[in-house]
C-alpha cells in the first residue's frame, strides 16, 4: 500500500509525498480561488457600473444627512434621472406635516375591481414596467368570506364586477406597529411622524426580510434593473417616494407622500371611477376618514397580528338588489346548494315550513309558493 | 511532542487522502455542470401589458348640467325653455321620451320624466312637494328618494372628493351625484378591467365568466396537447405558446 508511505515517516518527507500534497493542495486552492472569484462577480459589475459614485457610496442615511448633503443627494438623483430618461424631474425632499396622521378607508361595497388604482399608481411612482412591479393588488374574492387565501390577483374577465365575487385592494397599510421596520438590519425603513412608513433607496441593502415580515405582501423587490420609458416617467418627485429606484433595493406603497404632503390626493383614489376610496387626516374631526371610521364598520385585515394597520376597509349597509337578475340567480343557487346539502328536494328550498306551521295550527297547511309545488 | 498517537491514524489517512482528492475534483465537474447547462427555464415570458400614462386622466365621470341647463340642437346649445316653451310635451307622463331618442329611462320604478322634472319651468327640478330647485342643486333631488346615501354623501363617506384632502383647501371639490352617476340611468354599468399583474400564474386559473371550473390547468394543457394531435398535420398548427391566456405558465 503505497498510501500508507505518507504517514510512515512524516518528519522525512520523501519527493513522492510532496507532489501529492501539492496538488492536492493546489486542486483545492484553484477551487476555492473559483469559488471566490464567482462569489465577488457582483462587485465587478458594481466598480464597472457608472451610475454609482462615490458620492453616493459615502452618502448618510436621510436622517443623518444636513440640508446641504440632502441638497447634493437630491442634485445626484437629477443628474441621474436627466442621463437615464432625458427628462428634467422635479426633485425634492417632502417632510411630514404637523398634527396630521394619514390614514385610508375602502368601501368594498363599491369597489368593482376595474384595476385603474393599479395602474394610476404605477404611473404616478415610476414603478418597473418590466419586469412589472405594481404595488396594489386588487383581490377577487368569493362571496361569504373574508379569507385573503381564497383571493384571485389573476382575475381575467370581459367585464367587472362579477356578481359573485367582491374585490379586495390590498396594498401597503402604514402599520402603526409594523414588522417589516423592526426587522430591517440596517435602519433602511421607518414611520414617519405623519404614519407613513418609508424606504431610504439609498440605503436599503435588499435582505428582503422586510417583505417577509410584511403580512400583507405589501413590499415589492427589484430583482433587476427596473426599466420605465422615458415618456411614461412622472418628473415631479421626492426622495422618499418616487424617484426611480435601483436594482437590488425594496419599494411599496408610501400614500404618494410627494402628494399628500402638500396636500393633495393619492393618484389611486382620484383616478377611482365609483369613489370607493378614501383618504385624509384621522387627527382632524372634520375629515371624511375621520367620519368614516365613527360611523361605519370598519375592520383592518389580519387584526389578530396586532400590526395596528391606518388602512381600514368597510361596507355600506345596502338592501339586497331584488332587481338584479345576477343576484337573484345566486340566490336561487345557494338555496338550490343547501336543498342537496340537508337533503330536501331540488328546488324545494329546504323543509316545507308551511306544512310544519299547518299541523301546528291544526289548519290546512299553506304553501309560500300558494299550493303549486 | 509524543510521536507514538501518529502510529494510529494511517486508515483515516487514506480516507482523507482520497476525499482530498474527490472533493474538489467533485466540486470542479460540478461547477462545470452548472455553468454548462442553459439558464433560463424555458418558461414562455411575455411583457407585461403597459398602460399608456396618457390614459389615465383624472376626472369625474360624467359632465353634470349646470345652470341654465343646456342641450344641443342640431350641434346647437339651447336652453330647455327655448323649445319646451313652444312646444309642449306630446306626452309628459310618458315613460319613453318623444324627442330626445338618446335618453334611456332605466332607474327603477321611477319612470316618469315629470317625477324629476319640472313640467312647467324645463329648466327646474321638482321635489315631491311641488317645490323646485336648480340643476345645480340636483342632490337635493336625489335624496328625496335615496335618504341614507345623502346622509352617507354628506357627511364625505359616500361619493368622490378630488384635488385636496383638506377641506381648507381651494383645490378640495367634493363631486354631485350626478357628476358620477346618470340620472337617467344610475347603476354603473359593468366595466372592463385594467391588465392584471403578469407575475408566474401560480394554481388553478379557470375562474373567466362562464367557463366550467370542473378542469384544472393541467387538465386543460392535457386536453389541447390531446387535441393537437388528434388534429391532421396539414391543419392548424397552433402552438401552445400562442394560444391566448393558456392556463398554466404565463399570460
Amino acid at each position: 500500500m503505497s498510501n500508507l508511505r505518507i504517514h510512515e515517516g512524516p518528519a522525512t518527507p520523501g519527493p513522492d509525498v510532496s507532489r501529492r500534497s501539492f496538488l492536492r493542495t493546489g486542486a483545492a486552492a484553484v477551487s476555492g480561488m473559483a469559488a471566490l472569484a464567482a462569489a465577488l462577480s457582483p462587485l465587478r459589475e458594481l466598480i464597472t457600473n457608472p451610475t454609482i459614485s462615490v458620492d453616493q457610496f459615502l452618502q448618510k442615511h436621510y436622517r443623518e444627512m444636513s440640508p446641504n448633503e440632502m441638497e447634493a443627494a437630491l442634485g445626484r438623483i437629477r443628474a441621474k434621472v436627466e442621463e437615464r430618461y432625458k427628462v428634467r424631474p422635479h426633485v425634492r425632499d417632502v417632510k411630514a406635516m404637523d398634527g396630521v396622521e394619514f390614514a385610508y378607508a375602502l368601501n368594498l361595497s363599491r369597489c368593482i375591481g376595474c384595476r385603474k388604482c393599479v395602474h394610476a399608481c404605477v404611473a404616478e411612482n415610476n414603478q418597473s414596467r418590466s419586469p412589472e412591479i405594481q404595488y396594489i393588488r386588487v383581490l377577487e374574492m368569493p362571496r361569504g368570506t373574508m379569507d385573503v387565501e381564497k383571493g384571485n390577483h389573476h382575475y381575467d374577465r370581459p367585464k367587472v364586477p362579477d356578481a359573485a365575487h367582491f374585490y379586495l385592494p390590498v396594498q401597503c397599510h402604514q402599520c402603526a406597529n409594523p414588522p417589516c421596520v423592526k426587522v430591517c438590519p440596517v435602519e433602511a425603513t421607518w414611520q414617519e411622524p405623519d404614519g407613513i412608513t418609508v424606504i431610504d433607496y439609498d440605503w436599503c441593502i435588499g435582505c428582503r426580510y422586510c417583505e417577509a415580515a410584511c403580512p400583507y405582501w405589501a413590499r415589492r423587490f427589484n430583482f433587476a434593473e427596473p426599466s420605465v420609458a422615458s415618456e411614461q416617467i412622472n418628473p415631479n418627485m421626492a426622495y422618499l417616494s418616487n424617484r426611480p429606484r435601483d436594482r437590488g433595493v425594496m419599494e411599496k406603497c408610501h400614500f404618494c407622500l410627494h402628494r399628500t404632503r402638500e396636500g393633495r390626493m393619492p393618484a389611486c383614489l382620484e383616478i377611482c371611477p365609483t369613489g370607493a376610496r378614501k383618504f385624509g387626516n384621522v387627527l382632524d374631526p372634520a375629515s371624511e376618514v375621520f367620519e368614516i371610521i365613527k360611523t361605519k364598520r370598519v375592520f383592518v385585515l389580519k387584526e389578530e397580528v396586532g400590526t395596528l394597520p391606518r388602512f381600514f376597509y368597510y361596507f355600506d349597509e345596502r338592501y339586497p338588489n331584488a332587481l338584479d337578475p345576477e343576484a337573484l340567480a345566486i340566490g336561487e343557487r345557494l338555496r338550490r346548494e343547501e336543498g342537496e346539502l340537508f337533503g330536501a328536494a331540488p328546488g324545494r328550498g329546504g323543509p316545507d315550513l308551511g306544512a310544519d306551521m299547518g299541523a301546528v295550527a291544526g289548519a290546512t297547511p299553506v304553501r309560500w309558493d300558494g299550493g303549486r309545488a | 511532542m509524543d510521536t507514538s498517537p501518529m502510529t494510529k491514524p494511517p486508515p483515516t489517512g487514506t480516507d482523507s487522502g482520497l476525499m482530498g482528492w474527490a472533493l474538489p475534483v467533485a466540486f470542479l465537474l460540478l461547477a462545470g455542470g452548472v455553468s454548462a447547462m442553459p439558464r433560463r427555464a424555458d418558461i414562455p415570458l411575455s411583457d407585461p401589458a403597459a398602460v399608456d400614462r396618457a390614459a389615465l386622466v383624472v376626472q369625474p365621470r360624467r359632465v353634470a348640467l349646470t345652470d341654465p341647463p343646456l342641450t344641443l340642437v342640431e350641434g346647437q346649445p339651447e336652453n330647455c325653455n327655448a323649445c319646451h316653451q313652444v312646444f309642449k310635451s306630446q306626452n309628459p307622463g310618458g315613460t319613453v321620451p318623444t324627442f330626445h331618442s338618446t335618453i334611456k329611462l332605466v332607474h327603477g320604478l321611477n319612470d316618469r320624466c315629470v317625477n324629476c322634472h319640472d313640467p312647467n319651468d324645463r329648466e327646474r327640478l321638482t321635489l315631491r312637494d311641488a317645490e323646485t330647485v336648480a340643476f345645480s342643486e340636483a342632490p337635493q333631488l336625489c335624496a328625496q328618494c335615496h335618504g341614507t346615501v345623502f346622509r352617507d354623501w354628506e357627511r364625505g363617506t359616500h361619493g368622490k372628493t378630488l384635488g385636496s384632502w383638506m377641506k381648507s383647501s381651494p383645490a378640495h371639490s367634493r363631486l354631485a351625484c350626478n357628476q358620477c352617476h346618470d340620472p337617467h340611468a344610475p347603476k354603473y354599468p359593468k366595466m372592463e378591467p385594467l391588465p392584471g399583474p403578469s407575475t408566474l400564474r401560480m394554481g388553478d386559473q379557470s375562474s373567466r365568466a362562464g367557463e366550467a371550473v370542473s378542469e384544472n390547468s393541467l387538465q386543460r394543457w392535457l386536453r389541447r396537447i390531446r387535441e393537437e394531435r388528434a388534429t391532421p398535420k396539414g391543419g392548424t398548427t397552433t402552438k401552445p405558446a400562442t394560444a391566448p391566456r393558456s392556463g398554466g405558465g404565463h399570460p
